[in-house]
Order: structure tokens, then sequence, then C-alpha cells
């Protein structure tokens, strides 16, 4: 088992290391994940203020709830990709 | 002490709070399946000089929603939800356990709103994360499919150490007693186990410019101690406060720990 997690591990850092290369161009890993999780929070407070300025039900729950939704998709997304490149 | 609840702008969120003392402000965020209520300890140590304020996350104790935070992401948004209703732009922060992740995404998402952090019992999530062994985390996925009671004294052996099973057994029966007072929702707690299992800030943990302590039980068996030894070598400056005879649930084991929390808030007020 432990050598099975081992042989994980080092199938992760290659495919880190190949991702982390690839982004060198545009500044690299920690910068390219900080920009998308700038977009996710753009995002989400757009949607958020959409729904504020809405007062028609369900209408606005709906655009809250999606505000939500956009947030926490995004935030899973970012984990899991730190996670990867463990930055 | 004064109480309210907050609702979403998705108009089936409240979020229910509590309000005791006056003074500094300050927040605290409970751990996996727990009501605010269950900082009853702290809030008795720190409200006689402090405004001491705690909620329940969505769909636990008297906080209801029709989704739950499965994203510390989410329950650090939800708390600041309470602080713009309290009007306070300003305050100290303390979370643990679960609550110490939302309290590392309020630092690095609100940072603006964190006059001093403590994270207690907790981890930074992430590859180097120190995990728990596997009985232990086994136990925490059986956790949901058991009878309230019979869940609160099965985890006894995992959420205190050694010493307070042999010799606390009043105390820990006090929390068992209390953490009854309030429902559990099976599906609230299970999407709290995997906002836990998502949560990652260890590459962040340094831009946190908040002034920070780092609380662990050197026992712990749910979060490892090395998880604490590695936020605070990360955390810019931080102080690390290590309970030698406490496992996880340290403000039970360690009621002297309190005083030297509300210390450093003190020192940084």
């Amino acid at each position: 088992m432990a050598f099975m997690d081992e042989k994980f591990d080092r199938a992760v850092d290659a495919v880190g290391a190949v991702v982390k290369t690839a982004l060198v161009p545009w500044g690299g890993a920690e910068a390219c994940v900080d920009a998308y999780e700038a977009a996710i929070r753009a995002a989400t407070d757009a949607q958020l203020n959409v729904a504020r300025v809405i007062g028609i039900e369900p209408i606005r729950s709906l655009v809250a709830s999606w505000a939500d939704t956009t947030r926490d998709v995004g935030a899973a997304q970012l984990s899991s990709v730190r996670w990867m490149l463990d930055v | 002490m004064t109480s309210g609840t907050v609702t979403g702008l998705d108009a089936r969120t409240r979020l229910y709070w509590e309000s005791s003392g006056t003074g500094d402000p300050v927040l605290l965020i409970h751990g996996l399946g727990l009501s605010g209520g269950a900082w009853w300890r702290t809030v008795d140590a720190l409200a006689p000089r402090m405004r001491v304020i705690t909620f329940d996350h969505r769909g636990i104790g008297q906080s209801e929603s029709l989704t739950f935070a499965f994203t510390t992401e989410a329950m650090a948004d939800d708390a600041v939800s309470i602080l713009d209703a309290l009007d306070i732009d300003r305050l100290h922060v303390y979370g643990f356990s679960l609550g110490g992740m939302v309290a590392q995404q309020i630092a690095l998402r609100h940072p603006e709103r964190v006059r001093t952090l403590v994270l207690g019992g907790t981890h930074s999530g992430g590859r180097r994360a120190s995990l728990p062994d596997p009985d232990v985390i086994a136990f925490f996925q059986r956790r949901a499919r058991m009878r309230p009671e019979e869940a609160a004294w099965a985890s006894v052996p995992f959420n205190y150490g050694p010493r307070s099973q042999a010799e606390q057994r009043d105390r820990i029966a006090e929390d068992v007693e209390r953490r009854l007072r309030s429902p559990f929702n099976e599906r609230a707690y299970r999407a709290q186990l995997l906002a836990a299992s998502l949560h990652n800030c260890y590459g962040r943990l340094e831009r946190i410019s908040a002034p920070t302590l780092v609380v662990h039980g050197a026992q712990d068996r749910i979060i490892p101690v090395a998880n604490a030894h590695m936020t605070a070598e990360r955390v810019p400056g931080a102080q690390l406060k290590i309970l030698e005879d406490a496992g996880h649930l340290y403000p039970t084991e360690e009621p002297a720990v309190d005083k030297a929390i509300g210390s450093f808030f003190a020192a940084h007020g």
C-alpha cells in the first residue's frame, strides 16, 4: 500500500512538473491559479450584485444560489489544482 | 446575551448568531457538526472582557438553508455576512478544528476584517498535511450513521487525550450533554466533512498578515500536531502553543488556554 502511495505521489509530481513548466510563459503556476481565483471571485461578486438589485422573487434567490454554486465549484477546482501543483 | 438571525440573499439561508459581553469583538468559529453553543466554556472565559460572537453554520443548530456549505470558502463568506449584519468591520477571529480552516479562509479572503487570528486544533490542507490514522477517518465516516448519543460517546477516545479520559470524565460528560442539546443534521455533517476534505490553504499561509497564534494538543488524534508546527512555520510571525497533555478538544482539557488566548487578543488589541 505504501508502495502504491509513493507511486501515486510520483505520478502526481510528474504531471505537476509538466503543468508548471507549461505555465511559465504566463507567469508561472501560482500566478495562473491566483488569476483563476480572482476571476471566480469577480464572477461570484457580479452575480451577487445582480441578485441585490433584483427585487423579484424567485429570480433573486436563483441568481444568489447560482453565485454560491460558482464560488463553490470554483473553490473545489482551485483546491484540486493547488493540491496537484503543491502551490 | 443577545441573539438573532441573518437572512441570506437566497432568502432561504438563515444563520443564527449569539453575542455575549462587551468590549473588543471576537468571532468564535466551531468545528465539525457542532453548533455555536459548543463554545460555552470559551464564551464564559472571554465574555467578561470582550464581545464574543458565536454562530451556527448552515444546517447546524438553529441555522437553516436550502443548500449546505461544502467548501470552507462558503463557510467563511457566511461568517462575514454575520459581521456585516452586526456592523462589525474588524475583529479578532478564533477558529477551532474545521472552524480553524474557515478562519484561515476569512484571513485570506477578507484580510481587512481580521485583527488577530487564532487557529486551534486545525490544519491548512494540501498535500503536505499530516493525516490522521485510518481508524480515525473510518470513525468519522461511520459517525454520520450513528444515533447522536452513541456518536457523542464513541467520539470520546478520538476527541480527548489519555489524561483527560482518565481524570476528566465529568468535564467530558458536560461536553456530551451540551452537544446533545443541539439537533444533528446528517446531510449538513456530510457537507462539512467534504468542506474539510477540500480545504487547501497551505500554499497561501504566508499571505496571512494578521498576528496569528496556533494552538494544538500534542495528543491530538484527529488532526496530528505536526500540522500545527507546519502552519506556525508558514504564517509570518505566528506564535505556537502546544499543550502537551491535551488531545483534540483542548478547550475542555486545558481550561487555562482560554486565558492565554484572551491575553493574546489583549496584546494585539
